[in-house]
C-alpha cells in the first residue's frame, strides 16, 4: 500500500509541476497594448524589405498579430456587453486609441509591401490576412 | 504475423480497435461541435477539450487501482458500458434541441465527458495489462513485443478511419437538407448573432488598406447562395448551425453503436483470454480453491521497488517521445502551413487522396507476394490480381486529377496511421528475423533506439530548415519522410514501451503501471505544447535543433540506465 500510495503521489506532484509551468493571463488591457506595440514594431520593420521573401515574412507575422487582435477584440465586446455605461465608455476609448495607430500602421506596411503583393507566397498571406478577422 | 499467438490477442485488437474508432470518431468533432452548438469561442471549447483530455490520460490511474482489486475483464467491461452511456448521453443536446436552456445542455456536456473519460479510464489501460496478462506463459511470453505492435495496430486503424466516419456522417444529415458541410459557418453564424461594435470597425479599418477583406455577413451570403436556401441570413444562419448539431449528434451515436461492437467481441470471445484474466488475489483464490499449487508469483518489497523504479525511468523517456512527436498536430502542420507547397502536381498528389494512396499501398502489396519465393500459386493469382486491380483504381482516380491539385495542411497527419499500418508487419517481420538469429534486442534497447531514429526524424527537418533559405516553398516529401521516420520511431517504442510496462510491472500493480503510462503520455502532450511555444521565438532550425538535443538525451539517458532497465527485465522474464 505505501509503495503503491508513494507511485501515484509522485505521479500527481509531476501533474502539478507541470500545470504549474503554464503562464497566467495577462491583464485586458496590457494586452492590447502588446498588439499594438508588435504591429508598430512590423510597421517600422517593413521600411527595409528589399525581396519578396521579406516580404511574406513580414506579412506571416503581421497576419499573426492580427489574430491576436482580433482574439482581444472577441473578448472586449464579450466584456462590453455586460459592462455598465461608465465602462462602456472606457472600452470604447480604450478600442478608438489603438484602432487609430493600427490604422497608420497598417497604412505604412500595405505601402511598403505594395511592389511585392503579385508574388504568390505574400498575395497567399494577403488573402488570409483578410479572412483573419472573420475566421476562428 | 498472427501465428503462434493466442486467440486473445485478437479479442483485443478488436474490442482495442472499436473503442478507439469510437473515440477518434468523437473526437473529430468535439470542438467544432461545442462552437456549433454553444457558440464557443476557440479557447473555450479548447478547455472542454483540454479538461476531457486530462481526464482520459490521468483516470487510467484510477482504472488500473480498481482493475488490480476487481479484474481485468469485469474492469474492462464496465468501461465500455460506461463509455457508451457518456457517447449516448452526448448525443442528447443535438438531438433534444429546444427541451433544455443552453446552460443545462452544456451541464449534460460536462456530464458526458466525465462519464466517457470514466468509462475510458476503466478501459484503456486495463485492455493493454490484459494483454500483457496473456504473454505470462512461458509459451507466448517471447512474443510478447510483437503482440503489442499488432495491438496498437488495432489503434491505429480504429483512428484513421474514425475522421471519415465522423465527417462522413455530417455531410449526409447535412446533404438530406440540401446544405454543404462548411466548418467555418458556426462561427459566423455565431458572429451573426451578436452586435460587434469594435470588430466590425477593425474588419474596416483592414479593409481600407488591404482591398479585399471580408465582413462576415459577405461570407454568409456567399454559403446562402450556394446552397441555394431561399430565406433570410439569419434564418440560414440557424438552420444551418441547428441541422450540423444534428449532424454532430449523429455521428456520436456512431461512436456509441462501436462501442456496442466492441462490447460485443469482448464478452462474447471472453473464452479466448477468462485464463489471463485474474488479479494476484484471484488467482491465489482460484488455487486454493481448485487444490492446485499457487503458481502466482509473490515479490518482495524491494523486487517492486526495483521494477516501480525502472518503469518511472521509462515513463519519464516516454514523456519526452511524445514531446517531440507530437508536433505533429503543432509546430509540423504550421511549417506545412507556412513552408510547404500548397500545390502538387498530379502525380504527387496521388499519395495525398485515400481513393489512389490505399489502392497503390494494395498494388505494392499484391507486387510483393507476387514475386516471393514461398508464395504459393494460389497466392501469386490472388497477388496478381491485387497488383492490376489496385493500380487501375489508382490509375482510374488519378486520369481524373487534372495538372496539379492544392493539399491541406492537416492533410499530413493522415500518413503516420497510414505508416503504422504499413510498416507494422515489416517491423514485426523484422524482430521475428532478429529473434530467430538470437539477436532480437531488449524492449528498453528498443526503446532508446526508438529515441535516436526520433532525433533522425528532428534532423530531417532541420535539412528541410537549411533547405528553406535557398527556396521558397517546400517539396511535400520533406514532412512525409519526417513523418515515416518518426512512425518507425513510434514502433520501436510505444507499442514496446507498452509491452514492458506489461513485462516489468509488479504484478499487484499491472493496470495501475497501464495508467502510469498513460499519464506519462498526458505530461509529453503538455510539454508538446510548452516547446511549441518556442516556434515563434527562435529560427526553424534551431527549433528542430532543440528537438534533435531533448531526444538524443532521452536516448541517451536511456542507454546510461539500460542495466537496472535490462536487470529487471530479465528477472520478469525468469519468473514466467
Amino acid at each position: 500500500m505505501k509503495t503503491r500510495t508513494t507511485f501515484i503521489a509522485s505521479l500527481l506532484v509531476s501533474i502539478l509541476m507541470f500545470s504549474g509551468c503554464q503562464s497566467e493571463d495577462k491583464q485586458q488591457g496590457a494586452m492590447f497594448q502588446e498588439e499594438v506595440k508588435t504591429i508598430q514594431q512590423i510597421e517600422e520593420r517593413s521600411a527595409d524589405i528589399s525581396n519578396a521573401e521579406e516580404a511574406f515574412v513580414l506579412m506571416r507575422e503581421l497576419n499573426q498579430n492580427m489574430k491576436d487582435i482580433r482574439d482581444q477584440i472577441l473578448s472586449m465586446e464579450q466584456k462590453y456587453r455586460k459592462a455598465s455605461e461608465s465602462e462602456k465608455q472606457k472600452l470604447k476609448s480604450e478600442f478608438q486609441e489603438a484602432n487609430t495607430q493600427i490604422d497608420q500602421s497598417l497604412n505604412v506596411i500595405s505601402g511598403n509591401i505594395e511592389p511585392y503583393k503579385e508574388d504568390k507566397r505574400v498575395s497567399k498571406m494577403l488573402d488570409k490576412l483578410n479572412e483573419i478577422m472573420i475566421s476562428k | 504475423m498472427l501465428k503462434g499467438h493466442p486467440k486473445g490477442l485478437l479479442v483485443a485488437f478488436f474490442a482495442n480497435m472499436g473503442e478507439r474508432f469510437s473515440y477518434y470518431t468523437m473526437l473529430a468533432i468535439f470542438v467544432l461541435y461545442l462552437q456549433a452548438r454553444f457558440g464557443l469561442s476557440a479557447g473555450s471549447a479548447g478547455d472542454y477539450y483540454g479538461g476531457f483530455l486530462f481526464g482520459i490520460y490521468f483516470l487510467p490511474i484510477l482504472g488500473g487501482i480498481i482493475a488490480d482489486r476487481w479484474g481485468y475483464g469485469r474492469t474492462i467491461t464496465w468501461g465500455i458500458l460506461i463509455a457508451f452511456i457518456g457517447k449516448i448521453i452526448l448525443t442528447i443536446p443535438g438531438y433534444a434541441q429546444g427541451m433544455f436552456a443552453m446552460q443545462y445542455e452544456l451541464v449534460i456536456i460536462v456530464i458526458s465527458l466525465f462519464v466517457i473519460s470514466l468509462g475510458t479510464g476503466l478501459f484503456k489501460g486495463n485492455l493493454q495489462a490484459l494483454v500483457g496478462k496473456l504473454y505470462d506463459y512461458p509459451e507466448y511470453a517471447p512474443k510478447r513485443d510483437n503482440a503489442f505492435n499488432i495491438f496498437y495496430m488495432g489503434i491505429n486503424i480504429g483512428a484513421f478511419l474514425a475522421p471519415y466516419a465522423a465527417t462522413g456522417a455530417v455531410k449526409y444529415i447535412l446533404g438530406k437538407k440540401g446544405f454543404l458541410y462548411e466548418n467555418s459557418m458556426p462561427h459566423l453564424a455565431n458572429l451573426n448573432e451578436k452586435a460587434h461594435p469594435f470588430l466590425d470597425q477593425m474588419i474596416g479599418t483592414v479593409q481600407n488598406h488591404f482591398a479585399g477583406a471580408l465582413h462576415y455577413t459577405d461570407k454568409i451570403a456567399a454559403f446562402k447562395s450556394q446552397m441555394g436556401f431561399g430565406g433570410s441570413l439569419s434564418e440560414f444562419a440557424s438552420t444551418y448551425t441547428s441541422t450540423l448539431s444534428v449532424g454532430y449528434s449523429t455521428a456520436f451515436a456512431i461512436a456509441a453503436v462501436a462501442m456496442i461492437i466492441s462490447l460485443v467481441v469482448f464478452v462474447g470471445f471472453k473464452k479466448y483470454y477468462k485464463h489471463a484474466d485474474l488479479t494476484v488475489k484471484q488467482a491465489k483464490e482460484k488455487a486454493e480453491r481448485e487444490g492446485k499449487e499457487d503458481t502466482t508469483v509473490t515479490m518482495s518489497k524491494e523486487e517492486e521497488k526495483k521494477r516501480l523504479v525502472a518503469l518511472s525511468l521509462v515513463f519519464i523517456t516516454v514523456a519526452f517521445f511524445w514531446m517531440a512527436f507530437h508536433q505533429n498536430g503543432f509546430t509540423l502542420t504550421i511549417f506545412a502551413r507556412d513552408y510547404t507547397v500548397s500545390e502538387v502536381s498530379a502525380f504527387n498528389y496521388m499519395f495525398f487522396d485515400l481513393r489512389t494512396f490505399i489502392p497503390i499501398l494494395a498494388a505494392i502489396g499484391g507486387l510483393i507476394f507476387m514475386f516471393r519465393k514461398s508464395s504459393s500459386l494460389k497466392t501469386k493469382i490472388i497477388s496478381a490480381a491485387v497488383f492490376v486491380g489496385g493500380a487501375a483504381i489508382a490509375y482510374s482516380f488519378y486520369s481524373g486529377f487534372g495538372e496539379t491539385k492544392n493539399i491541406e495542411p492537416e492533410i499530413f497527419q493522415s500518413f503516420n496511421p497510414i505508416f503504422i499500418v504499413v510498416l507494422t508487419p515489416i517491423i514485426v517481420g523484422f524482430f521475428n528475423w532478429l529473434r530467430k538469429r538470437g539477436k532480437e534486442p531488449s524492449s528498453p534497447r528498443k526503446i532508446g533506439t526508438g529515441m535516436f531514429i526520433t532525433a533522425l526524424g528532428f534532423v530531417v527537418m532541420m535539412m528541410a530548415a537549411f533547405h528553406l533559405q535557398s527556396v521558397t516553398g517546400l517539396s511535400p516529401y520533406w514532412l512525409i519522410g519526417t513523418y515515416f521516420v518518426l512512425t518507425i520511431a513510434e514502433l520501436f517504442l510505444s507499442p514496446i514501451g507498452i509491452s514492458f510496462v506489461a513485462k516489468v510491472a509488479p504484478p499487484r500493480f499491472s493496470g495501475l503501471a497501464q495508467g502510469g503510462w498513460l499519464g506519462a503520455t498526458a505530461i509529453g502532450n503538455l510539454l508538446a505544447g510548452l516547446v511549441g511555444k518556442l516556434w515563434d521565438i527562435v529560427a526553424l532550425w534551431q527549433f528542430f535543433a532543440l528537438l534533435v538535443a531533448l531526444t538524443l538525451i532521452s536516448g541517451i539517458f536511456i542507454f546510461s540506465v539500460i542495466r537496472i532497465l535490462e536487470n529487471v527485465t530479465k528477472s520478469s522474464d525468469q519468473q514466467q
